[in-house]
């Protein structure tokens, strides 16, 4: 195969040569090349296979690595690119450590000189076959900075090709590498006897179609890779339970005390794996009408057995939910991770294994480990299976997640009520009757809008986020985002959005401008311009009631008509009808720039409502009525459909408002908690 | 006077003087008005006309709450959900527990100094009435107001030593002994060792400073040589031991169960008419008044027990 595409491309280069115009010859070759492309599997382009030992003493990884790589665009590739993430805590000038996101790097400045870390390519060789010659490339490697020049900065290993590998082609390679692994950080890592190992190996980079290879440093987004299949040997000391990406193949114990894992896994982009002689090890067999059954896996730590159940119950929630909804979980088995306490390894996603995470005391109503597992467990579908670049476009999985992750916890749950820890955290205590916005998706979605709304575009490459802007961008905003269009168009509609969507991205790298496209073509609406405005700008939607006024008609006063004849009325009321009609307005504002189309409800005395229409493109309408009764309540926008917008309180007026008595209710509250405040200080007098 | 003794003795004396009792929770209620008000006025002006008060007033409103706690200001912006129910008394319990209890934006800081200076005024008044035939609340705790204030300022430094010395070293401590602790039920039990460390000296220095109180009340030590009210303060719990911690206790245990009566009742969040809030803010106002009727039996049964014991 690999033969064929070298001497297509041969004839192709001949053919070029010979041809007649410049264009004809670019776009024969483009045809070209795009039928070579067409044939290759992308569930197949970049395929590991290691074997590695952990040292636990000195918490090094040792490895030896050969890594078969496809060039599936449409130019040669002239070097190869890899990721070395450990190297972000190799010193603390690397761009990680400097990165908007971390550089106060509040809990790095704790660690031991011990806890530092590093990837360490000691050799590299292209592996000899019919396109490549056999040769040690070890001199040739050199660390590069692609995004902001750092050259403290080694998270990229570049190695120039003497030859390209051309479209189609496959270049074997053969490297050894150590890695130090640091105290967990960024949910990698080991504390104790406990090894969260993500983003361990030296990774290859994404050459994408247009011939540009995306591999950016490790800055403060996730990751992105090309999917492929992984055949890893871990060796741990015997007695170590081992979770790791894929399905455990073989197991053998070696003379040293040490025990050999092997585990496969073909069409995911990643591998990672945990260890410690904690875990105890449940399974259970996820099975739902008309989904292939899955194989949950669950590691727990000791201090969490109790939560078995609703670990288990919160992924097959998620499993069945997503399943149902956009298609079907396709591995057939899945590993769930219960970090360990303090291990800062929860709440990750990675393909086939995830983290959870919970406390030793979380009572159900805290939702902990179920919210935090339905969003990882979700990841496997949007992250897992729809590989988008989360350097650039983060928002396509966290985003698309936690909007799902949302929808599950409320088919499953009941309404989220406010939890708080007392004791540095350690004793839970759940406030029955507040409840707290669940219905949007990620964490804190208004908190987030007030206090960093004004941000980034969500447009913006995700690793160039400012202050505030990653959270919001890639999780609450797009969330939002996703409601409100699903709220636009419709949930049958948008199921089919992201069922379609699904299907034809799953194993791909689909960009923002690939799902926008599936959405005008599904709903069969031009969705751009809401896209422009929630994708590609700041602006913020925030619709509201203005003033409202009803007020008793005024009797007829000049010329009118009159039984066809001209009628000169005094004001005074005689000969009129209009002493018991009402005249209501109600001004309705758009204090935000972005646009969007409301309805208004317009509720009289006597019961009547009225539901308008307003495009909402001025700055302000008003509704006028005649009527015998008066308003009392007008709301924009009552179904809440517009879930982008930052302030839903100012969107309804009632005319006799309950705020005296809602007011009173909470500030009594308030006061007995100052009245209890002034005791505890009194208890020093 | 044994421990039991003194326990009933102080709590006749307490309810024979309850209207002391009142006159402190008076006070406590009008200054929690004063900022009560405010709140109440930056709540309701945040609401104006919209809907969203009739969702709070029935329950909780989660989205008018964001947008009113990221622009709300001075005592208004302490206003949380939290402060419903048990939530009240948790919420200052464990700033209590962690030595935070005055770090609280300003107004509340000075409020709760000047409430502070209060209770050494009114615990001269009660010692006062407590331990001698013929007292009366007011003038003596004006005349032994400033004697009790240098005590309470002095176990003040103590305090303050505890909670910026001994507890950030703790901390540190803890810290490093639960560094590489991957199990959750060590570290916590660790946390709770810690708190006993600062705690049980906190609560040896309050019944020193109690009965140093007393005992200059008692023996009338003058300003000049109040250094000797904690020695005979000292030597009269070293004297009785377990008399003195045993009320210590039992009343400790009063007010436990004071706190799980209220945890049990306190209602949450879910009254809708003025009928119901207010019978929910009588409920907070009743435990109020247990806490001062309990600080206050404290000071009657240690009084109790000093008068006869020493």
């Amino acid at each position: 195969m690999k033969l064929r595409y070298h001497l297509l491309l041969l004839l192709l280069v001949a053919g070029i040569l010979l041809s007649g115009s410049a264009l004809a010859r670019q776009d024969s070759l483009l045809t070209a090349v795009d039928s070579i492309l067409q044939r290759i599997d992308h569930t197949r382009i970049a395929n590991y296979t290691m074997e590695v030992r952990l040292d636990v003493a000195t918490k090094t990884i040792s490895g030896q690595m050969e890594l078969s790589w496809t060039n599936a665009a449409r130019l040669p590739a002239a070097d190869l690119r890899f990721h070395l993430y450990y190297n972000a805590w190799r010193n603390d000038k690397s761009a990680f450590l400097n990165s908007v996101r971390y550089h106060d790097r509040s809990g790095w400045n704790d660690y031991r000189d011990d806890e530092w870390a590093y990837c360490e390519v000691s050799s590299m060789k292209i592996l000899g076959d019919t396109l490549f010659p056999e040769v040690e490339v070890s001199s040739a490697l050199e660390y590069i900075q692609p995004n902001d020049g750092n050259e403290f900065d080694r998270t990229v290993l570049r190695l120039p090709l003497r030859r390209p590998v051309f479209p189609g082609e496959t270049i074997r390679l053969a490297l050894t590498w150590e890695t130090k692994v640091p105290r967990t950080f960024a949910r990698t890592g080991a504390i104790g006897d406990y090894f969260f190992l993500a983003q361990w190996f030296p990774k290859i980079g994404v050459f994408e179609p247009e011939g540009l290879w995306n591999c950016q440093q490790y800055i403060q987004t996730e990751y992105y890779a090309d999917f492929g299949t992984y055949d890893v040997k871990l060796t741990v000391p015997r007695g170590w339970v081992v979770g790791a990406t894929g399905r455990e193949i073989a197991r053998s114990d070696n003379p040293d005390s040490s025990t050999t894992h092997q585990y496969y896994q073909e069409r995911v982009h990643d591998f990672t794996w945990v260890t410690t002689p904690h875990f105890q090890e449940f399974h259970q067999t996820f099975e739902s009408p008309g989904l292939p059954p899955v194989d949950m896996r669950l590691l727990l730590m000791p201090d969490h057995l109790d939560k078995k159940e609703r670990y288990l119950e919160s992924t097959a929630a998620a499993l069945k939910y997503y399943g149902s909804w956009f298609g079907p979980y396709p591995y057939g088995h899945v590993t769930v991770i219960d970090p360990a306490y303090q291990s800062g390894s929860g709440g990750m996603e990675y393909p086939t294994l995830f983290t959870g995470g919970t406390r030793w005391l979380s009572p159900p109503g805290t939702y902990s480990p179920e919210s935090v597992t339905i969003h990882e467990a979700g990841h496997q579908f949007w992250y897992g299976i729809i590989a988008n670049n989360e350097f650039d476009h983060a928002w396509m999985d966290e985003g698309f997640n936690s909007y799902a992750q949302q929808r599950v916890l409320r088919e499953c749950y009941p309404p989220r009520e406010l939890s708080k820890r007392y004791l540095e955290g350690f004793l839970p205590y759940v406030f029955s009757g507040v409840e707290i916005l669940s219905r949007t998706g990620g964490a804190d979605p208004y908190g987030g809008f007030y206090s960093d709304f004004k941000r980034d575009p969500m447009a913006v490459p995700s690793w160039r986020y400012g202050p505030g802007g990653y959270r919001l961008n890639s999780y609450n905003k797009p969330a939002l985002m996703l409601q409100t269009l699903e709220n636009y168009l419709g949930w049958e509609t948008f199921q089919k959005v992201l069922s379609t969507y699904f299907q034809r991205w799953q194993f791909r790298h689909p960009r923002p401008a690939d799902f926008f496209a599936v959405v005008n073509e599904v709903s069969g609406r031009d969705m751009k311009w809401f896209f422009d405005q929630a994708y590609g700008s700041a602006d913020l939607f925030d619709y509201g009631v203005g003033e409202v006024k009803s007020k008793a008609s005024q009797p007829l006063k000049g010329y009118w008509q009159s039984n066809g004849e001209r009628q000169f009325f005094d004001g005074s009321g005689n000969g009129t009808a209009e002493t018991s009609s009402f005249l209501n307005e109600a001004y309705i504002r758009r204090w935000g720039e972005a646009i969007f189309p409301v309805e208004v409800q317009l509720i009289f005395a006597n019961g009547d409502t009225l539901l308008e229409s307003w495009d909402g493109r001025e700055r302000w309408k008003v509704f006028r009525y005649i009527r015998p009764d008066r308003l009392v309540k007008v709301t924009v926008d009552p179904d809440h459909k517009l879930m982008l917008d930052v302030n839903y309180a100012n969107n309804s007026w009632v005319n006799k408002p309950q705020r005296n008595a809602a007011a009173f209710k909470w500030a009594s509250k308030w006061m007995v908690w100052l009245q209890n405040l002034l005791e505890f200080m009194a208890f020093f007098s | 006077m044994k421990t039991w003794q003194a326990f009933r003795e102080g709590g006749k004396n307490i309810y024979a003087r309850r209207r002391y009792v009142l006159v402190i929770y008076g006070l406590n209620l009008i200054l929690a008005l004063i900022l009560g008000s405010f709140v109440a006025t930056d709540i309701r002006a945040s609401l104006g006309n919209s809907a969203a008060a009739e969702t709070l007033r029935e329950g909780f409103n989660d989205a008018w709450y964001r947008g009113f706690s990221a622009q709300a200001q001075g005592v208004s912006a302490t206003f949380r959900p939290a402060v419903t129910g048990i939530g009240a008394v948790f919420e200052g319990l464990d700033a209590l527990l962690q030595g935070e209890i005055f770090n609280h934006p300003g107004g509340i800081y000075w409020l709760g100094l000047l409430y502070w200076g209060m209770w050494v005024f009114f615990s001269a008044g009660f010692i006062s009435l407590f331990g001698s035939d013929r007292g009366e609340f007011f003038r003596d705790a004006e005349r032994l107001f400033l004697r009790f204030l240098l005590l309470a300022a002095s176990a003040g430094i103590l305090y303050i030593l505890i909670f910026t010395v001994l507890l950030p070293l703790l901390n540190s401590l803890v810290e490093q002994f639960t560094r590489e602790m991957i199990d959750e039920r060590p570290v916590f039990y660790y946390t709770l060792g810690k708190y006993a460390l600062v705690w049980i000296p906190v609560l040896l220095i309050q019944l020193v400073l109690d009965y140093s109180k007393i005992a200059a009340m008692r023996h009338d030590v003058p300003l000049k040589q109040l250094q000797n009210a904690p020695l005979l303060a000292l030597e009269f719990i070293l004297r009785h031991p377990f008399r003195t911690l045993g009320l210590h206790l039992l009343l400790g245990t009063i007010w436990l169960l004071c706190l799980g009566c209220y945890w049990l009742i306190a209602p949450g969040a879910g009254q809708s008419y003025w009928i119901t809030i207010m019978l929910v803010f009588l409920i907070g106002q009743i435990y109020i008044i247990s806490r001062i009727a309990l600080k206050g039996w404290f000071l009657a049964s240690e009084t109790a027990l000093y008068g006869k014991g020493n």
